[in-house]
């Protein structure tokens, strides 16, 4: 049914309807902005990304074929490449969010909410930006916003294997950062 | 801390972690590593660390506005309707005025080299040779021109409008749908 209200909903946008798109933005950005902002580590930045993404579906809308996939994973899809686009912009000028170094944590160059709430919140933002962006958003998609590994893979245009070692490297990269606060060390097991 | 008799158990658990963590196992495995893990110190503790860290995650307060969001959407999406009409309204006028620089250059060409007023009359019959007595010389030179600028103008006067609200609406109604 919100598969449907959604494809419905994308073809009154392409026939022009500023209503139908401002649903669609009702119902899908919320979402969106939560995932881009955790896989850039930059409010501003997933901000810009997600208007891009929306004013694309305006003038992309004739474009969606219900048949290949949700309206999500399309949306989804087109906001992960421009936002991909943006870091390998931004790399080309500064340093990039990936490698060791200094940490680029979202606390690092602008006030966010993350800095009130106390060095928890900080900690956890620190440990997402040591993360390269592909992870991030791979560990999102599958963790934080509970996507099938099907539908993670067809966002990311990556195969479901992929999709399934890169989130269990980067499960144990996030907890090998966070050990020591979250709770006893334990063993590996062999 | 305890150490399991037979590492096999422990292993599987860390192999589908991602998905027991995610609860996309099929059932009867996941019952089968939720048993272990009851028994396993090390795995039951592995689990409960990473749900932690996952549940701590979600709970992270993000600060992008959906709401600036969307208003900047709007101001684009004005701009570009905007630079549309713009854009008709500067190929209405380039269409009018092509138009225009035809009639005119048709009317040079027959005040030069177009049929006279005296062919005119040549080929008319007899009964409206009256007709053409009394008409001044300047007219009878210009006859054909002025005929044709007189049509050319009426044409456009009757026809501009209707093409005005013709291309306006074409211009306005796809993309305008209910904004302002």
């Amino acid at each position: 049914m919100s598969r449907e209200h959604d494809a419905n909903l994308v073809g009154r946008c392409a026939a022009g309807s500023a209503e139908a798109l401002q649903e669609l933005y009702d119902r899908h950005s919320r979402g969106l902005l939560r995932f881009l902002e955790r896989m850039l580590g930059d409010p501003g930045l997933a901000e810009d990304v997600c208007q891009e993404a929306f004013l694309r579906l305006w003038r992309k809308a004739n474009m969606f074929d219900p048949r290949r996939g949700t309206f999500s994973a399309w949306l989804y899809r087109a906001a992960s490449n421009l936002a991909f686009n943006r870091l390998a912009l931004r790399s080309s000028t500064e340093t990039t969010l990936e490698g060791g170094g200094e940490l680029t944590g979202p606390g690092s160059d602008q006030p966010v909410a993350s800095a009130h709430q106390g060095e928890r919140g900080e900690l956890l933002h620190r440990a997402l930006a040591r993360l390269s962006p592909g992870d991030r958003a791979i560990l999102t998609l599958r963790h934080l916003e509970e996507r099938p590994v099907a539908e993670v893979a067809s966002i990311l245009e990556i195969l479901e294997g992929t999709v399934k070692s890169r989130v269990h490297y980067a499960l144990h990269r996030l907890r090998s950062f966070l050990e020591p606060t979250l709770g006893a060390p334990e063993e590996t097991p062999e | 801390m305890n150490q399991p008799k037979d590492p096999s158990p422990c292993r599987r658990v860390q192999e589908n972690l991602s998905d027991l963590l995610a609860g996309d196992l099929e059932a009867s495995l996941t019952a089968r590593l939720q048993a272990h893990s009851s028994q396993c110190e090390v795995c039951r503790a592995s689990l409960a660390t990473y749900r932690q860290m996952l549940a701590e995650l979600r709970r992270l307060p993000l600060a992008a506005s959906g709401t600036l969001v969307w208003s900047r959407v709007e101001g684009q999406l004005r701009a570009e309707e905007l630079e549309r009409r713009r854009r008709v309204r500067i190929r209405t006028l380039r269409a009018a005025g092509v138009g225009a620089a035809a009639t005119l250059l048709m009317a040079v060409l027959l005040w030069g080299s177009g049929p006279t007023w005296q062919a005119l009359v040549d080929h008319l019959p007899a009964r409206f040779s009256g007709w053409t007595q009394g008409v001044p010389a300047s007219v009878q030179t210009m006859f054909l021109p002025l005929l044709f600028a007189a049509a050319g103008g009426a044409l456009a006067l009757a026809t501009s409008p209707l093409l005005f609200v013709a291309m306006q609406a074409s211009a306005l109604a796809p993309r305008h749908g209910g904004r302002g």
